[in-house]
């Protein structure tokens, strides 16, 4: 049995020299197969040309083929096949050893196209039994072809009577002879299916990708095989220079094989060209997820994963941010290691073990996702770090949020109870005097201490006002409007928003009408707060003289940022002389913080209660 | 008088009985905690309770809650609220309903027994009490209003005396002014505010209170804040409110 592939260095070399390979195995085989058919040109000129045409496009093919890594290892066995196929048409010569040449060639023709498409696409069988499936082949086919040669007489291989071809053996009964052929015909027949079945099987199991590029290929593979057996059930091998129909029908069969390989390799070009394509319609900024799934389409490998490499923290994650293990060095997984373009570790490709047949591929789908990568992992670190801003000012913010109200507690538990508690004794120390001048001593010392409990007072509602957590924006804001040298026309929801939202408003409010009151030169201002869908409307407007603009570090700008933390947007519109009117519009329930960009579907940061920074400065018409 | 007091600050609470004692109240019992005073009341029986507003256990209204709670369960029993703030809308949640034998002072007014003991003879005859602070507040709201600017101050003054709850012959000796005038000047606030006259007190009370709360804008329901019922009395002043409107649209 012959080795169906070419040496290495053979290999190797034709390759390298694609175009003289090409015109030296073209003319060999061209002339190889006009030698061969030399007899045949006159009786039946159209077969014999299709089987010249059949040889070189073999040959021709695994040629081209050569070097192609997935389809290396059934090159070696086209060649062969190419040499085979019109050594089987030197029966046509009807003298000397033509006849057990073309027999011996037109069998092995078959088992090594055969051996070929088993061997696809690891270069080995897969198992003992397509092992016995080959030996049974080999048996059958050429073995029983050369074993009735000694059986019989050329005459009842088709020769001509009085030819004179080399025979061997002593013929047998035709009787007992027919009967033997019928049961090596039905054997032939039963082997093609199973061959059919095997290959079949071998489909299944290959990848996505295998499978698209090989099917065309198995299909011709598999009509070629039943045809000619098929045929071997009505004519035995070929056996004088008049080439049948049947022949010809199964060289025209044996035709599509090379344009299905051409096929194949042309929907390799067709992936390589998808691959590129599927990563340039990458969103932007990407996304990890974004760039795995690309590359899970381009490779059909649905298990394909990328571990991002994160300098910082030192370790890998996948697309949806898990810290990841990467595999080791001797896992069976595909494992490419992408480097940024000043060299430093990126991260790493792992794709299925069954595309290493297809490594070209998978190293051009991979460099194709470096740029993307690398941008995906500065945004994810941009948005990392953003969260972690954000998410330090809102612990920050409520941190100031609690002390405040801590702190308008001990107030109103301490030193304003300990002042009452004085004003009782005052009080009863003042129905007890007589002396007008204790009385007069007693009534100052009241009034000093009216005034210090008003200011406490003052000072414990700027603090935090104990109305805005117990009765919401509308107390509050009714309790501060009241308080204010200004005509101010409340339209306040009722509804209850979180603590850090209902500080965040009121603030903002009681900042606008600060403004308002030193600025402005207003006589009514008007506050609304509703809520227009998932978002809360503060309004402030007035009609002073308005003009108002906003300057670095002045009250609008604070005003902004306020709003700002809250993820809300200020809108404000003060034409001179036409009153000032601002809208602040910040979402009941804050968004998360934008995608971390680990992945395009699940936001896995943590969601982040914004809050208000509580803005010291300014007069505080709260307090 | 009986009086019982709950607050949860022992210096003020001691203080307050001390004070109340000298002046001839009976305080019956002291409670730190609001629930404990209301069980108490089959026991103590006072004409009054004097509550604070914050207190255990989530120091946030409890002593309001409470006070509403006596009201159903011991309609007789008069309660004085005595807060660390004056807050309109608990103010006017409480005396919301529109019946008396309420009030609701700053703790402040603890220094003046004089106008203390008042204070509690006024909700115990059944009347409603409310902190001048707060009725400043609401005069304060209004200051720019057109009704307002057209009362003469004198009538102002009597206005602002209507609403803490006094009587005419409490604002006459207030304002040193014969009972005649008082009336005179009564009619004369009504008429320019465009409020509907009440012979009841403590209705007239509620009818001001409603008046000066209504504000610049048309929010339609000034006393909705509280989430109380406001009773006939408030709904009747509402419903003459042609006026208000945005002042600048």
């Amino acid at each position: 049995m012959p080795h169906p592939r070419l040496p290495d260095r053979l290999s190797a070399c034709a390759a390298k020299h694609r175009s003289l390979c090409l015109a030296v195995s073209g003319s060999v085989t061209a002339a190889l197969s006009i030698a061969c058919e030399w007899r045949s040109f006159g009786p039946s000129p159209f077969a014999a040309s299709v089987n010249v045409a059949v040889a070189l496009a073999f040959v021709l093919t695994a040629a081209m083929l050569n070097g192609e890594e997935t389809l290396g290892s059934v090159t070696g066995a086209l060649a062969l096949g190419g040499l085979l196929w019109p050594l089987s048409w030197t029966a046509g010569w009807e003298t000397g050893p033509s006849a057990l040449l073309s027999t011996f060639a037109y069998s092995h023709f078959w088992i090594c196209i055969g051996w070929g498409v088993l061997r696809y696409p690891t270069g080995r069988l897969r198992n003992n039994g397509e092992r016995a499936l080959l030996a049974a082949a080999v048996l059958i086919i050429p073995l029983a072809s050369l074993g009735l040669i000694g059986i019989s007489r050329p005459a009842w291989f088709g020769y001509r009577e009085n030819s004179d071809v080399w025979w061997y053996g002593s013929p047998i009964d035709i009787g007992t002879f027919h009967l033997v052929v019928d049961v090596l015909d039905v054997l032939t027949v039963a082997l093609s299916v199973l061959f059919l079945l095997v290959v079949r099987n071998r489909l299944r199991r290959y990848s996505e990708l295998d499978r698209r590029i090989f099917r065309p290929v198995a299909l011709a593979l598999l009509v070629a095989f039943l045809i000619a057996a098929t045929i071997n059930a009505v004519a035995y091998n070929p056996s004088s220079p008049y080439i049948g129909p049947e022949f010809a029908a199964v060289s025209l069969t044996l035709l599509t094989i090379p344009l299905a390989f051409a096929a194949a390799v042309l929907r390799r070009v067709f992936v390589r060209a998808r691959i590129a394509q599927q990563l340039a319609t990458l969103p932007n900024p990407p996304t990890v997820g974004a760039v795995q799934s690309a590359l899970r389409n381009a490779l059909d490998d649905d298990s394909a994963e990328i571990l991002l490499w994160l300098p910082e923290e030192e370790h890998h994650v996948d697309a949806t941010g898990t810290t990841r293990r990467p595999p080791g060095p001797h896992a069976a997984d595909v494992i490419t290691e992408l480097r940024t373009s000043t060299g430093s570790p990126l991260a790493m490709i792992i794709a299925a073990p069954a595309m290493r047949r297809n490594r070209d591929l998978v190293t051009a789908a991979v460099q194709t996702c470096v740029l993307a990568l690398e941008n995906a992992r500065l945004h994810a670190t941009v948005a990392a770090q953003l969260d972690a801003v954000r998410s330090s000012r809102a612990r920050l913010v409520e941190a100031g949020l609690h002390e405040r109200r801590r702190l308008e507690r001990d107030l109103h538990d301490g030193a304003q109870q300990r002042l009452l508690a004085l004003a009782t004794r005052l009080g009863l120390a003042r129905t007890k005097a007589t002396d007008p001048d204790t009385i007069s001593a007693i009534d100052a010392a009241r009034e000093d201490l009216r005034h210090a409990l008003a200011d406490l007072r003052s000072l414990a509602r700027g603090i935090h006002p104990a109305q805005l957590s117990q009765g919401g924006l509308r107390p509050a804001l009714e309790a501060v409007t009241n308080t204010l040298p200004l005509d101010v026309g409340l339209d306040v929801t009722t509804e209850r928003f979180s603590a850090v939202l209902e500080a965040g408003v009121y603030y903002t409010i009681c900042e606008a009408l600060t403004n308002t009151v030193k600025h402005a030169g207003a006589a009514h201002a008007v506050v609304t707060v509703s809520r227009v869908g998932e978002v809360v409307r503060a309004v402030v407007a007035d009609d002073g003289k308005g003009g108002a603009t906003t300057v670095d570090g002045g009250g609008l700008a604070g005003l902004t940022d306020r709003v700002r933390a809250l993820g809300g947007t200020l809108e404000i519109t003060s034409p001179s002389g036409g009153g000032t009117r601002l809208v602040a519009d910040i979402p009941c329930d804050p968004p998360a913080t934008a995608s971390s960009g680990w992945s395009g579907t699940a936001v896995t940061a943590p969601r982040v209660r914004h809050v208000v920074p509580l803005d010291e400065g300014g007069i505080d018409p709260c307090g | 008088m009986r009086v019982v007091i709950a607050d949860d600050s022992t210096l003020f609470r001691e203080g307050l009985a001390m004070l109340l004692t000298s002046s001839g109240v009976e305080v019956v019992a002291q409670y730190a905690d609001a629930n404990e005073l209301v069980q108490g009341l089959p026991e103590t029986r006072p004409d009054a309770v004097i509550l604070d507003i914050r207190m255990p256990p989530t120091f946030t209204d409890e002593g309001l809650v409470a006070a509403e709670r006596i009201r159903v369960q011991h309609p007789g029993t008069a309660v004085l609220m005595l807060s660390t703030y004056a807050e309109t809308p608990y103010a006017l949640r409480l005396l919301g309903d529109g019946s008396g034998g309420l009030g609701y002072l700053l703790k402040d007014r603890v220094d003046d027994v004089g106008a203390l003991q008042d204070a509690l003879r006024r909700v115990a005859e059944g009347r409603l009490v409310l902190d001048e602070e707060i009725v400043a507040g609401l005069l304060a709201h209004r200051r720019h209003s057109d009704e307002l600017a057209r009362l003469t101050p004198r009538e102002r003054s009597v206005l602002g005396h209507m609403a803490e709850g006094r009587s005419n012959q409490g604002i006459g000796s207030r304002l040193h002014l014969a009972p005649k005038t008082v009336e005179n000047h009564i009619a004369g606030v009504f008429n320019k505010l465009g409020m509907p006259a009440s012979a009841d007190d403590n209705r007239r009370v509620l009818a001001v209170l409603t008046w000066l709360r209504a504000a610049g804008v048309g929010t339609g329901e000034p006393l909705a804040a509280a989430g109380r019922p406001t009773g006939p009395a408030a709904t009747g002043v509402r419903g003459g409110q042609a006026t208000d409107t945005s002042p600048f649209g």
